[in-house]
């Protein structure tokens, strides 16, 4: 088995640099697959694309050689045209153990910019189902992802990281939302996008008693489907504008990729407003939806992106390291399981083999001997049939021990194969 | 007697202040209660500071001097914040109040201190008029110290929300918004009790045969106290006109106007109380 993750994310690349490399759709997400398919045969890739985060997972359970680093990040740089200098130094990869660790701590959230947020775990079940759509997974990438949505559950359960301030929503809306505006119950919210970034949002700031909901969506059916949820009404994109000045908070989750709107008609529109109230803008979009530069339109506009939440969420990891620590024992021995059950899963044919080519042995020759010897009672027949099992199994003893403490350190390719020759296994020979 | 008394609540006002300071080095729950414990004491001993000098001179303690009446405006700033601290008890964003009162509450307790503490005989004449108008400015002054507070504080968040910034473990401030309502409702209470104080000083200055003869509108307090209230009247004229959605021009303007009237006031005090420049009026 081969395992490889290439990946830049919220603490080795900022948002101006995520922004360029995102996967923002999934006409982007499917010509993607079909050059990675046609440029890296035989290899099983699943991308991972989030507003924290760009993951390449690649496997195979051949003995193929997976991409490396500089290959990946050159495929990166021609899809996304950004030249490599301006991302070379921001990506990393982690292979084999590494590799397997860095997805679980990432669906268990601990790599998460809000620790214990609820959201990567789908974001990952929706990568892997994007990946398998396009034919891109096997039998390793399918039991790895499969056993990292078992130990983010488990982490969920066995752990207090879901406790408190766990959605970037949370983090925006208690630290800044909360420190401009003393109530919600009165205030207008203009959600931009209707994805599952955009409802987290909405769920949050429900419970803080916003009451006025307006959705506007490009897909106008979804953006309605998710303001009759939550009581809101939907408008049609094109149509976000002519609300911004009713507009006290403004979630923006769209996947554009570009700006949906110029600092120049931003201004023009601040300075249409009757009154210039107060407007929180939660621009949570990768790449951003909001040019920074818009902040500085007047001194009611406050615009936060994700990178701005960061240092909230330093502090909030800071006082939960000791789930932490429990979180990340959890991952260490489901991790190494996880690899232990793949070499042992990659040994068990041939072990399988090789046990039932010798008791078929034992069961045909003991057949023969019991044609020879006509009195011979039931009684002893079982008691010949168990020696000789006890003998074949004490015999296998040795090379199955051998066989399961190799593919401990990974699947021992040679001593299968030698195994295999040895003993004639994959071939008829019980003459 | 009564300067120890006067010691008392400063040293108790400081202590709640350094406790306060302390929790910005190493934030405790504790640190914030002893604090405004230590403050609860030290207005104890406020009040019976006061109640003391009013038994001594026969007067309330607002007819006695400027010396007293400074303390009665430190004793509304500590009072109104007490009772608000038990009001918003440990809602996030409300415990830091006591880093911007105290040292005000100290500065107070310190002027009133370096000023003279003579009853004035002028007090016992036209007592009525006189209350009216030491009332009205108390009232008027606790305003002012406590919009200036505000507007600091209004100051002070919308910049570290401009600026994104997190603010320190044990340190917070109320919401933008509630600032503004405040900061709004101060001007709205200060303003009205200034001038009411300041037509009711002149009025008296005036109507007096004693009085004609001390008053002068060459007076430095005089003059500095009617160049502040031009100001107010501005701020108050626009405040009221104006709609939502100017937070931090008021904001800056309530500090600058209400700044000046705090330098002005206790200024001008001080040094007359110093160095003898003449006035009559305080």
């Amino acid at each position: 088995m081969k395992l490889r993750v290439v990946y830049c994310n919220h603490e080795t690349a900022n948002l101006d640099v995520r922004e360029r490399l995102a996967f923002s759709s999934e006409e982007r997400f499917g010509c993607a697959y079909e050059q990675l398919q046609k440029k890296f045969p035989g290899i099983e890739v699943v991308i991972v694309s989030t507003c924290n985060r760009i993951e390449i997972y690649f496997g195979t359970e051949q003995r193929n050689n997976l991409p490396g680093q500089d290959e990946v990040a050159r495929f990166i740089s021609e899809f996304h045209n950004v030249p490599l200098d301006d991302f070379i130094n921001e990506i990393r990869h982690e292979t084999e153990l590494e590799a397997v660790q860095h997805l679980f701590r990432v669906a268990c959230s601990l790599d998460s910019m809000v620790l214990g947020e609820a959201q990567i775990v789908s974001q990952i079940k929706s990568a892997y189902q994007r990946a398998a759509d396009c034919d891109a997974v096997g039998p390793l990438t399918h039991h790895l992802f499969q056993s990292a949505m078992s130990i983010a559950g488990r982490v969920r359960t066995e752990t207090k990281l879901s406790e408190g301030r766990i959605s970037i929503a949370s983090v925006a809306v208690g630290e800044f939302g909360k420190s401009i505006f003393e109530r919600f119950d009165n205030k207008s919210v203009l959600i931009l996008g209707a994805g599952e970034m955009a409802e987290e949002t909405l769920r949050y700031l429900k419970d803080e008693g916003v009451q006025k909901i307006t959705v506007a969506n490009r897909n106008f059916q979804r953006g309605e489907q998710l303001a009759s949820k939550w009581g809101g009404q939907a408008i049609r994109f094109d149509q976000w504008e002519s609300h911004l000045s009713q507009a006290d908070v403004i979630v923006s989750t769209t996947g554009a990729t570009e700006p949906i709107i110029s600092v120049q008609r931003f201004r023009e529109l601040r300075q249409q407003c009757p009154i210039q109230r107060t407007l929180f803008i939660l621009d949570l979009g990768a790449p951003r939806d909001f040019s920074p530069e818009i902040a500085a339109v007047d001194d009611n506009v406050f615009l936060y992106d994700i990178d701005d939440l960061e240092q909230t969420c330093n502090r909030n990891r800071q006082a939960r390291k000791k789930e932490m620590l429990k979180a990340n024992k959890l991952v260490r021995a489901a991790s190494d399981q996880f690899l232990h059950e793949f070499y042992h899963r990659q040994t068990s044919p041939v072990i399988q083999e090789l046990r039932e080519t010798w008791h078929e042995i034992g069961r045909s020759e003991l057949s023969r001997l019991f044609k020879k010897l006509d009195d011979v009672s039931e009684q002893d027949k079982q008691q010949i049939e168990q020696t000789i099992n006890r003998i074949v199994n004490k015999l296998l003893h040795p090379p199955l021990e051998t066989i399961k403490h190799q593919s401990k350190e990974g699947t021992p390719h040679s001593l299968l194969k030698t195994v295999k020759e040895l003993f004639r296994l994959g071939e008829d020979s019980r003459e | 007697m009564q300067q120890t008394h006067l010691i008392c609540f400063l040293a108790s006002y400081f202590l709640a202040f350094v406790l306060e300071l302390s929790r910005l080095w190493r934030a405790k729950p504790w640190q914030h209660i002893a604090a405004v414990l230590v403050t609860a004491a030290g207005l104890v001993a406020h009040t019976w500071y006061l109640l003391g000098r009013s038994f001594q001179s026969q007067l309330p303690p607002l007819l006695s001097s400027s010396h007293d009446w400074l303390l009665v405006s430190g004793w509304l700033v500590v009072a109104i914040y007490l009772v608000y601290s038990l009001k918003v008890g440990k809602r996030e964003g409300y415990n830091s109040f006591g880093l911007f009162v105290l040292p005000v509450v100290l500065l107070l307790v310190v002027a009133a201190a370096l000023l003279d503490d003579a009853p004035s005989k002028a007090a016992q004449a036209e007592r009525f008029w006189t209350m009216l108008h030491a009332g009205s400015l108390s009232i008027g002054i606790t305003g002012v110290f406590i919009g200036f507070l505000i507007s600091l504080m209004y100051l002070l968040q919308h910049r570290r929300l401009k600026m994104k910034m997190n603010l320190r473990p044990g340190f917070s401030l109320p919401p933008l918004a509630t600032l503004a309502r405040f900061n709004y409702w101060a001007v709205m209470v200060s303003f009205p009790m200034l001038t009411i104080g300041l037509i009711t000083g002149v009025g008296m200055a005036i109507s007096s045969p004693t009085g004609k003869a001390i008053f002068s509108w060459k007076d430095p307090i005089v003059i500095g106290f009617c160049v502040v209230w031009v100001a107010m009247f501005i701020l108050f004229l626009w405040l009221a006109r104006k709609k939502t959605g100017h937070g931090r021009q008021v904001a800056m303007l309530t500090a600058w106007a209400f700044g000046f009237l705090i330098v002005t006031l206790l200024g001008l005090q001080v040094l007359v109380s110093l160095i003898g420049i003449q006035s009559h009026n305080g």
